[in-house]
């Protein structure tokens, strides 16, 4: 049960608190309710370019980083299709520093050309370290824009090319600024060694003066029903042939979330996963397989993915992997033990997931964003209720080849 | 009105001297060494079976990883199907990893099945059965995951760098390449197990939520039958080249260059230690580091830069790392040495010096807060043989250190031949 309260200030920023008195730190994280959705399509990867520069110096502060780190404390922060989100800890008589430091770049950034320049490059970097420079690095950058043709989840988080991260102009980083980086499209949580009432006065002293920009209710292009069966092959200079396909799913806050990411974990998750146990244990087509759903807030992907044996060529291998689909689902495979097996293991790795204060706090947030902070302790009921029936309905709607994606990666000789 | 210029008032007391909250240590009654850590609040158990490699076996490479690898897949009584879904059925999650002076199987549980995982532990280590068919399923996916690694320019960078700084017949230093695991039998595995996996399991380390009654239970299972005394691998090392080599893998698919730079340095139980460990940190250890400065924030080069000392029993190595444009490598590696250069002749100014410090004892802080992290410092100390002081002197060594210490390391310990390795 992880504990906290909250309370709104003027400007509309949400704050949540979770006191842990069993730690020395305090953790701050804010979440800006802005990702790669919101890009328009000829300026993708912005919103991640932009996290890079909300370290390049605020109004009033030159160096965040540098500042961060004479008060004792460290952060990051991660940019995905839906959300940005800035993390921190500190020693927790320090937290002031951190209340300092977010809100002088929630208030406004000095957006300084040459931050604009230098990050640029970084973020260049990292596209080319992260999606060109890899074996399969480049498989989302292929198969998103397969699986999605008109919501923006068609590129990934990096951008759909470099051309895009080259383009962008200081008049988008403040438009982009003054658009998402309102406290009422963020939340903070304050979590640790700290105190609720001790929390809303720094709130109050730091975050209330910034005025409340317009809420802009942004909008983008909804996914239509997908009803094609869609291949693409590619081919690189990798060791082995690879399948990555993908089916239509339900959004993060659907009420069967977890019927369908039970159904992923049981097919494809560790080595007693049913696809492992058939298609690499038992019929030695595939080295390895695996299987998870994306999780996002608009409708995501179950995502399949696995690398073939040398002597079954793709078109072979692809067939079997759907044979094995099919009957799964037809032959009703998944029995009442295989469910909870999956959910054992879900819940372990649940309370896991909440021994780090740290996580806790970003797993509040983004509650929050979905719309329900205490979702955080109904999540575990919420897996042990789903039955072996809703399993079954979710397996039957999810494998249709109707909503696939498939990339099919093959070695080329070059 | 609200002063947003000036930084809010910090202050950094820690109660000295440090004391690390330490492991309980009950022995079998076959004097097998548990180290049990109650802590935390959450129902979560991580256990850990902690194994010291002999180096000697390596001559076969992968020997090591494949044996134990193979605790994995079939034993008594359960194929390897059944093994991984008991595993499973349990909500548990079992990983084995090999490192160079010791292999270590974890488990992550919760309470409730603590003891029923630990049983099927100790079925694994002893009554494991290495049948071939499974045995070559696990090579040829381990030929081909090391394939991949082997396309990967921080891969080879980082293992070329190694072979170059211990010699390729070192343990540290060796390239494993497909060719040296195609011909490893399964008899040689079997061997194996029998010489060295059931005879070399030194100690168990019990992290989380165990109340003393689960303690118990848990350390009357016998997991070693011929155990005789906890062992603690010692690597030796030659002295390294102590000529800068620069060497350059070109490969011309590549759109940016892996680099690593660096030397053996002193163990961390030498008195210099710490003070170098915070002079690493100024150059290459955070994200404000003069690195991550001059190279990533100036010239926008790379995505990151970093320097680590990687700590063994007796040695410990120097190394920046870091992927950067092709045609700015060699400016990197410029770049790098000018920013030792002047870590070493020019002083630190007293505030980066501040900053740094307090970073370091922020970070501490941030780092002793689950039952887990503490138990990976006791087991630090343990394998290191760091002594019980370690920490304390590392935290006094934060607060007294002078800027005068950071030129004189740099000078000792970092303006000295470096070898290097650029891939791509």
């Amino acid at each position: 049960m992880v504990a906290y309260e909250s309370f709104t200030l003027k400007n509309k920023l949400k704050v949540i608190v979770h006191e842990d008195p069993n730690t020395s730190i305090a953790v701050m994280n804010i979440l800006y309710d802005v990702g790669s959705r919101n890009e328009s399509p000829e300026k993708t990867g912005f919103a991640h370019l932009f996290e890079h520069l909300m370290f390049g110096g605020s109004k009033n502060v030159k160096h965040y980083d540098r500042e961060l780190q004479k008060a004792g404390g460290e952060n990051n922060a991660f940019t995905s299709q839906d959300l940005t989100n800035y993390y921190l800890t500190l020693p927790s008589q320090n937290l002031e520093t951190g209340f300092w430091l977010e809100s002088d770049r929630m208030l406004s950034l000095s957006f300084d050309p040459e931050v604009l320049e230098v990050q640029r490059k970084v973020v260049i970097e990292e596209f080319k370290q992260r999606y060109l420079n890899q074996p399969y690095g480049d498989v989302w950058l292929n198969l998103y824009p397969l699986a999605y043709q008109v919501h923006p989840y068609r590129w990934p988080t990096i951008g759909e090319k470099i051309a895009h991260i080259e383009e962008a102009t200081m008049d988008d980083v403040k438009d982009f600024f003054y658009t998402y980086y309102t406290p009422e499209n963020a939340i903070l949580v304050v979590a640790g060694n700290v105190k609720l009432e001790n929390v809303r006065k720094l709130a109050e002293k730091w975050f209330e003066p910034i005025p409340n920009g317009k809420k802009v209710k942004s909008t983008w292009l909804q996914e239509p029903t997908q009803e094609e069966v869609r291949i693409k092959t590619v081919s690189a200079k990798v060791p082995q042939k690879a399948i990555y396909t993908t089916y239509k799913t339900i959004a993060r806050n659907d009420a069967n979330f977890y019927a369908n990411d039970l159904v992923s974990d049981i097919l494809g998750k560790g080595e007693s996963s049913l696809l492992h146990h058939a298609l690499v244990k038992e019929k030695g087509v595939f080295s390895t397989i695996g299987a998870y759903i994306t999780g996002t807030l608009d409708p995501g992907l179950l995502s399949i993915s696995g690398r073939i044996n040398d002597k079954y060529s793709l078109d072979t291998a692809h067939k079997i992997l759907n044979d094995e689909l099919e009957s799964i689902v037809t032959k009703n495979k998944i029995t009442e033990k295989t469910l909870q097996k999956a959910k054992n293991q879900s819940q372990t790795q649940l309370a896991f997931s909440e021994v780090e204060v740290m996580n806790r706090a970003m797993n509040l947030a983004f509650y929050t964003l979905m719309g329900d902070t205490n979702y955080l302790n109904t999540e575990s009921k919420k897996i042990e209720s789903v039955t072996l029936e809703e399993v079954k309905t979710a397996i039957e709607q999810l494998i249709n080849q109707k909503r696939s994606s498939t990339l099919l990666y093959d070695i080329s000789s070059k | 009105m609200l002063d947003r210029i000036s930084a809010p008032q910090t202050n950094f007391d820690i109660k000295l001297p440090f004391q690390l909250p330490q492991a309980t240590k009950i022995l079998s009654t076959s004097n097998f060494p548990f180290y049990v850590l109650n802590m935390g609040s959450q129902d979560v158990i991580r256990i850990e079976w902690i194994f010291e490699n002999n180096p000697e076996f390596e001559k076969i490479k992968g020997i090591t990883f494949f044996s134990f690898k193979m605790l994995l897949e079939s034993i008594k009584n359960y194929t390897s199907f059944q093994l991984q879904e008991e595993i499973a059925s349990l909500g548990a999650f079992i990983d084995i990893a090999i490192f160079d002076e010791r292999t270590i199987i974890t488990a992550h549980c919760m309470p409730k099945c603590a003891l029923e995982i630990s049983l099927l532990v100790s079925k694994m280590i002893n009554e494991a059965m290495f049948l071939d068919s499974d045995f070559q399923l696990l090579k040829d996916r381990t030929i081909k995951n090391l394939e991949i690694s082997l396309q990967k320019n921080s891969y080879l960078a980082q293992q070329k760098f190694k072979s170059q700084v211990f010699g390729e017949n070192h343990p540290l230093g060796k390239n494993l390449i497909p060719a040296d695991l195609i011909n490893i039998t399964i008899e040689d595995l079997i061997y194996f197990y029998n010489e060295q996996i059931v005879k070399t399991l030194s100690h168990c380390i019990l992290s989380g939520k165990i109340e003393p009654s689960l303690a118990k239970e848990i350390t009357n299972i016998n997991f070693s039958s011929t155990f005789k005394d906890e062992k603690s691998t010692q690597l030796k090392i030659v002295a390294s080249n102590l000529k800068p080599i620069e060497t350059y893998f070109q490969k011309d698919s590549s759109v940016q260059t892996s680099i690593r730079l660096g030397c053996i340095t002193i163990p961390r139980t030498h008195p210099d230690f710490h003070k170098l460990n915070v002079t690493n940190t100024v150059l290459g250890g955070y994200f404000g580091s003069r690195l991550m400065q001059n190279i990533r924030e100036d010239k926008g080069y790379t995505y990151g830069i970093s320097s680590s000392i990687v700590s063994h029993n007796g040695f410990s190595y120097f190394v920046i790392g870091s992927d950067v444009v092709k045609e700015k490598a060699n400016d990197t590696i410029k770049e790098i040495n000018y920013e030792i250069k002047r870590l070493a002749e020019t002083s630190i100014d007293d505030e980066e010096l501040q900053s740094v410090k307090n970073y370091l004892i922020g970070h501490f802080l941030n780092n002793i807060n689950s039952p887990f992290s503490i138990s990976d410092k006791n087991k630090f100390i343990a394998h290191l043989h760091l002594g019980p002081d370690y920490y304390n002197n590392y935290l006094m060594t934060l607060i007294n250190i002078k800027k005068e210490d950071i030129s004189e390391m740099t000078k000792k310990y970092l303006q000295v031949p470096l070898i290097s390795v650029l891939v791509g």
